[in-house]
């Protein structure tokens, strides 16, 4: 028996889905457009979160250049 | 109230029903208020912002009547989405690089879309709850015209008129709740534009007299919108009932304003207020010989008319 091969359809993408007739839209391509935009939510809060989580560059340069005791003995050597 | 003339019978240049934009305009700059309500001169491509606000306004709207039938959460999302795609077929946006540069498109299909979907997943467990009227709907979408004891000199009640998005039970107490988009970062800086604020202080004196239940405040659900995210945040702006008499008071003396520039057929240029909020969309015509006015108005704006009385 021979079995055909999965043809594994290329995923519409969302911008495919936005230009679409919407009147030809299925409620599976709403939900996955609503299950895209989360998933985008959900990454940009991650990021956003360990931006703010960083602490601002002015403020480490405000504290300037710090010497280790080691430093300054060896230059002295 | 049938009747759709914002304006007296007795002098077409006098206003009688008056909204927040339109009283906005005559508070600002008189002269602006002439161009934008009395002769309906809009910037071109102005009509792309005004778009996408209706259409998210209206998505949101889909989603709380949906919520007030009876859909679950998801039903409700999917059926905003769809809705609104539908509504916003032919809407193109604009990167609009006069006014952001190199930034790409803000206000898109896409990002109307984005800006829904991520609302409602910032206040999926949303505590302020839609308020469901006597009539069994929900209070969205609702417009409002009063009659005020405030007559102008031909014995013309005068109107006040608004559109409230939604109103809501938080904690047990009523408030209007209104959904702003804007591309600036949201702080606590953002919301001191709304207290005093001209659209703030019309809500909160009409929620007074039109609502079965007055409302204690107006709710600001405030989106950043930006090429690659949408940032949400509420404000809670309260005003006392003092504060809502000084605002009624200040409004019958800019009625009795209006009048006499309307006798006059004048309305004078507040020359402070060109610069306002990046600048104002006439400033070149008023900048203009007198006799080229006409010309620039013809070239640069386009007629879209604005009336407080037609419900949205």
């Amino acid at each position: 028996m021979s079995t055909s091969p999965l043809i594994e359809a290329e995923p519409t993408s969302l911008a495919e889905l936005f230009d679409a007739d919407p009147l030809t839209l299925k409620p599976t391509d709403i939900q996955m457009i609503v299950a895209e935009l989360r998933r985008a939510r959900a990454k940009w809060i991650t990021e956003d979160q360990i931006k703010q989580s960083k602490p601002k560059k002015k403020e480490k340069e405000s504290r300037g250049v710090q010497l280790d005791i080691d430093d300054i003995l060896s230059s002295l050597a | 109230m049938s009747n759709k003339n914002p304006f007296s019978r007795e002098n077409p240049l006098l206003q009688t029903a008056w909204d927040s934009t339109s009283l906005g305009l005559l508070k600002t700059c008189p002269r602006k208020y002439q161009y934008k309500m009395l002769e309906n001169w809009s910037k071109k491509g102005e009509n792309v912002h005004l778009a996408f606000g209706i259409h998210y306004h209206s998505g949101l709207e889909a989603y709380d009547h949906s919520r007030a039938n009876g859909a679950t959460h998801e039903e409700a999302v999917e059926f905003a989405v769809n809705k609104t795609l539908i509504a916003a077929k032919d809407f193109i946006g604009t990167s609009d690089p006069e006014t952001l540069p190199d930034k790409g498109d803000i206000k898109s299909k896409a990002t109307l879309i984005r800006a829904i979907v991520w609302y409602l997943e910032h206040f999926r467990n949303d505590p302020a709850e839609t308020v469901i009227l006597d009539n069994g709907k929900p209070a969205v979408e609702l417009s409002f015209k009063m009659e005020l004891p405030i007559e102008n000199s031909f014995g013309e009640n005068i109107i006040l008129c608004g559109h409230i998005d939604r109103l809501v039970k938080l904690g047990g107490l009523i408030y209007v709740l209104d959904r702003k988009t804007t591309g600036s970062t949201i702080s606590s800086k953002y919301y001191e534009q709304y207290n005093p604020n001209n659209q703030i202080s019309l809500y909160a004196f009409a929620s007074q007299v039109v609502l079965p239940e007055p409302a204690v405040g107006v709710i600001i659900d405030a989106c950043q919108l930006a090429v690659n995210f949408a940032r949400f945040h509420r404000g809670i702006i309260t005003q006392t009932a003092k504060q809502l008499d000084d605002w009624l008071n200040d409004f019958s003396m800019y009625m009795q304003l209006a009048e006499t520039y309307a006798e006059n057929n004048h309305f004078p240029m507040n020359d402070t207020a060109c610069s306002n909020y990046g600048g104002c969309e006439f400033r070149k015509v008023c900048a203009a010989e007198c006799s080229i006015r006409p010309l620039l108005l013809n070239n640069d704006f386009e007629k879209r008319v604005w009336n407080p009385l037609i419900e949205r």
